[in-house]
């Protein structure tokens, strides 16, 4: 949770600047999270449906 | 438990200070290294860009790995796959770490198997503690049918490699797994790697291993560093590029070593010389997540 929250806060900052390593690095971050959400809902999807058999 | 705290605290530190900093700080043009500079900044994006691409794919590992679960659920056809499996332990002065490492293997949920210790160069008491403690084992009141077999070998060559290429001469089993003698290993360890093993493509497997001894800095240290590159293990593992099977939880079928050999003796990092060639020869290699957490089944 922590590091999901530091993420965030770079996020923010980098997404207020105008330079563009920084956009790339928001974006970096931004697919690192978007990416972890969904793994981690689709692993748990799978799981729930496997338990509920 | 305090150098836990002061390191996490300094590496709390150091993100907050870097955070900081881009408030603070306002870039200044320098003439001093240039060419430093620029190579800094290259290595730097190389090593970033990497762990970027892993912070991405790895956690897609889970996904793969609870789909084959369903999928294997879902399979009504299910034949089962309980193929014999031997356990070496190289043991050279391990007088009470071995004792613990077999006395938990012997608790596995996976029975069809058999373990070798094998002592390599003993200054203390490894062999006569292993003697014992297969003696008390097999005169147990809970040895009972099907059960695990123990054996004990002593190679008079020195170094790890001809340790363990004296357990494989031994070896029954199809699947040879090497675990390390000062490793605690949980019930479902075996299991979960066998699982594995049901796809016939999967030709080795590592386990995910956590540092136990967290109590002085230097094993928090290592505690973070196994953490970091066992979870950029998982992204390997999704891009078939394993190159480090490691010793301290490693799983081989049989076949790898009648095409590859044995392990290297002339080299103290065996297992690391046995993963490049496992890599070399195209063998498919996976990770293990969670292992000896929660059974697969």
């Amino acid at each position: 949770m922590g590091v999901v929250i530091a993420m965030v806060a770079f996020m923010l900052v980098y997404m207020a600047t105008d330079s563009l390593i920084y956009h790339i690095v928001a974006g970096f971050l931004s697919l690192i999270l978007i990416s972890n959400f969904f793994a981690q809902a689709i692993t748990n999807l799978l799981n729930n449906s496997r338990s509920h058999e | 438990m305090i150098q836990k705290i002061i390191v996490y605290l300094l590496l709390y530190i150091i993100v907050l200070g870097i955070l900081y900093s881009f408030f603070v700080l306002v870039p200044t043009e320098s003439a001093e290294f240039p060419i430093l500079r620029l190579l800094i900044v290259g290595f730097a994006s190389v090593l970033l860009t990497k762990y970027f691409f892993y912070m991405i794919i790895s956690p897609w590992h889970s996904v793969t790995v609870a789909y084959n679960k369903y999928k294997y659920h879902r399979n009504t056809n299910i034949q089962a796959y309980e193929p014999k499996v031997s356990v070496l332990i190289p043991a050279r002065n391990e007088e009470n770490g071995v004792i613990t490492t077999v006395k938990a293997l012997l608790k596995s949920t996976y029975t069809n198997m058999e373990i070798i210790i094998i002592n390599n160069g003993y200054t203390d008491n490894t062999e006569k503690n292993v003697k014992e403690l297969i003696k008390d084992y097999y005169n147990s009141i809970y040895y009972h049918e099907p059960h695990i077999a123990l054996f004990y070998r002593y190679e008079h060559s020195d170094g790890k490699g001809n340790a363990l290429n004296n357990g494989l001469k031994r070896a029954q089993g199809d699947i040879i797994v090497s675990i390390d003698a000062d490793s605690y290993v949980p019930a479902t360890t075996i299991e979960n790697f066998v699982a594995h093993f049901r796809d016939p493509k999967t030709m080795a497997a590592v386990g995910n291993v956590k540092i136990g001894n967290t109590h002085a800095l230097l094993g928090v240290i290592q505690h973070l560093e196994f953490i970091f590159s066992f979870y950029f293990k998982k992204g390997d593992s999704l891009l078939s590029s394993i190159y480090i099977i490691g010793g301290a939880a490693g799983a081989f079928r049989k076949e790898v070593f009648k095409q590859l050999g044995g392990y290297n003796t002339t080299n103290i990092t065996e297992d690391i010389q046995l993963s490049v060639r496992l890599q070399a020869a195209g063998i498919n290699s996976i990770s293990i997540w969670h292992l000896g957490g929660n059974g697969w089944f």
